[in-house]
């Protein structure tokens, strides 16, 4: 009868980890471009932040639809709130972190011009 | 205010309560279910009375009951009767006249020729109370067939109420008395035959005489003396179920009771029977007795049971929460003896009396340790591991082990009956009267001087009853004798049940 807010938190890395590979597959997608002001680079990172803000919004929502809508206890439902939101923000921030590594990380690559 | 604890339990929660002596065995083994403990501690308020399955009968055979069985619905009674229990095997029928309580032969049919001869009915002085101490001394069902006319010994009338000891020992133990009147006129004054049915818990001789009587038309009055006006059962979605909120799913989302059926779930001990598949493997019960008591393990914590009732109230059709704890009906059909107003609740935290009751009981599971030689003419205990836990080297219990009543502090402030439902229910079906309880209104969750997680007994009480005398005079007093009225009159005035637990509910829930 008890819901775990743990699911919460799994949604929330689930979502992270496969909006960063999605924005990885998509930057390396995007192919090198000549000259002295390639677009490119650009393209990359506005990608990876539209991923970026899509993530809490998905974890939020999936969270809420496959999770909260079913849970009927009120103290169950307010506690799974919060920790949907604490998931929601760590989700976002966990893939603005890992981004940055990555991108140092690959620093000649094409998942450094997420943060150049 | 004073709490009487309850009586009302059948004869099997002495008969079958059975401790286990045994001397090795692991600490593990002595871990006690939650649902254990409860029933325990229930039981423990319970006086142990060792029930024998015998009947006895005495007829008065004194000349004037000559004058009763020339009645049809008299003789027609006494005859049911008397082949019913005549055939009964080990009966002992006895016959009351000059002061004196005679058995008598017991073959059968020269037994029922006896009582059916009106040349029987031919002495005098039947020895009434005489024969209302024996019963009362014996403890056995009996029957007491007679027209309540003690005799003084100048020969006088007794006009005194001396059989209000004698019912009043009887019900003290938890049994109760029924009567069976038939009117009869004497030269012209009109009396009662009366028989009575002295029953214990078992009511083992009511069965009987309830189905000699069965044929017979109902041109007889009875009368049941009892201080257990009330009696109690459950309608719940099924036994593992408890009479907590359940949702159109069956779930309870308001206190989260763990109803998965094991020996640490919700109990109903009053369906006969379910406690025992819950423990199967009890060290304490070889059955396990029929309670008017549950259990109810609630999954949240008291501040977030009251934000799921404000959840739930706010649900819509069958699905809206209204109360706590509901479903529980009483049958107040039988005002006989008293007429019941109003029942309500008192809430206790019992954890700390429960868990030393509970201590208390760990030597006896163990056993008593063996006295050995200690090599110089006295004697020292030779515990195992288990026992020297428990006792001492002289072989006494230790004192921490030794139950002593803990103070059990009331929880006010928290439940409250729905006394609008009792009154409502009471109205439409007093046989079928629901009670409910509900948080009291205004309760944050917060229980003021309470350890959360202690175990709080929820009694049900009778808080307002008064003796039912109305038709004690019409059933009881004949030609200005009113001492069988009067005896009764003063046993209900003195018995009063203010106060009783009817009923209790055991609620456990996470801190």
């Amino acid at each position: 009868m008890q819901t775990s807010v743990v699911s919460a938190y799994i949604i929330g890395i689930v979502v992270f980890i496969v909006m960063l590979l999605i924005a990885a597959v998509v930057a390396n997608v995007i192919a090198f471009q000549p000259g002295t002001n390639p677009s490119d680079p650009r393209k990359r990172k506005t990608w990876f932040w539209i991923l970026g803000f899509l993530t809490p919004v998905l974890t939020f929502l999936l969270a809420f639809s496959i999770v909260y809508t079913g849970i009927r206890m009120r103290n169950v439902q307010e506690k799974y709130m919060t920790a949907m939101c604490i998931s929601t923000v760590l989700s976002f921030l966990l893939y603005v972190v890992s981004g940055f590594m990555l991108s140092k990380i690959f620093n000649h690559g094409k998942l450094h011009h997420w943060f150049s | 205010m004073k709490i009487v604890r309850p009586i009302v339990l059948s004869k099997t929660v002495f008969a079958i309560f059975c401790v286990l002596l045994l001397s090795s065995c692991c600490n593990s083994e002595l871990q006690l279910s939650t649902v254990e403990k409860v029933a325990l501690y229930y039981i423990k308020d319970v006086t142990e009375i060792k029930e024998k399955d015998v009947i006895e009968a005495y007829f008065d055979f004194s000349d004037g009951m000559n004058w009763a069985y020339q009645n049809d619905t008299t003789k027609n009674i006494l005859k049911d009767i008397v082949n019913k229990v005549s055939n009964e095997s080990g009966a002992k029928i006895y016959s009351m006249a000059d002061d004196q309580i005679t058995l008598l032969p017991e073959k059968t049919t020269t037994l029922f020729n006896t009582i059916m001869s009106p040349a029987s009915y031919s002495k005098q002085y039947a020895p009434i109370e005489k024969t209302l101490a024996r019963i009362v001394e014996q403890g056995n069902n009996a029957l007491m067939v007679t027209d309540f006319e003690e005799y003084t010994t100048d020969g006088k009338i007794q006009t005194a109420a001396f059989a209000s000891k004698y019912f009043e020992e009887w019900l003290n133990r938890g049994y109760d008395i029924k009567f069976y009147i038939t009117d009869y006129t004497e030269n012209t004054q009109s009396k009662h035959l009366y028989y009575i049915l002295f029953n214990t818990k078992n009511h083992s001789l009511q069965e009987k005489v309830k189905e000699a009587i069965k044929g017979q038309p109902k041109n007889y009055k009875e009368y049941l003396l009892s201080t257990n006006p009330c009696k109690l059962s459950t309608k719940y979605l099924g036994a593992a179920y408890g009479g907590c909120y359940h949702d159109s799913s069956n779930q309870d989302i308001v206190s989260g009771t763990d109803e998965s059926g094991t020996n640490e779930s919700y109990c109903n001990f009053n369906i006969e029977g379910y406690a025992a598949t819950l423990l199967q493997n009890s060290r304490f019960f070889k059955t396990i007795p029929q309670l008017n008591a549950e259990y109810y393990p609630m999954g949240v914590a008291w501040p977030d049971i009251v934000k799921n009732a404000e959840g739930a109230s706010e649900l819509q059709g069958n699905e809206r929460y209204t109360d706590l704890l509901r479903n529980l009906f009483v049958d107040l059909t039988n005002q006989d003896s008293y007429i019941v107003n109003q029942l309500d609740i008192i809430a206790t935290d019992v954890q700390q009396d429960m868990d030393a009751y509970i201590n208390s009981l760990m030597p006896q599971i163990v056993g008593v340790p063996e006295m050995v030689d200690d090599g110089s003419g006295g004697k020292v205990a030779a515990p195992t591991s288990d026992q020297e836990l428990y006792y001492d080297d002289k072989g006494n219990v230790l004192p921490q082990y030794i139950y002593k009543a803990k103070p059990t502090s009331q929880i006010m402030d928290v439940f409250e009956m729905n006394q609008t439902l009792f009154t409502n229910t009471k109205k439409t079906d007093p046989s079928n009267v629901e009670i409910g309880i509900d948080l009291k209104s205004g309760f944050s969750g917060n229980i003021g001087g309470y350890t959360p997680g202690d175990m709080i007994r929820l009694d049900v009480v009778i808080a307002k009853c008064e003796p039912n005398i109305s038709e004690l005079s019409s059933l009881f007093s004949w030609g200005g004798n009113s001492n069988l009225a009067d005896a009764i009159k003063n046993t209900l005035q003195n018995m009063k049940p203010q106060n009783r637990v009817v009923y209790s509910y055991f609620i456990k829930t996470t801190i």
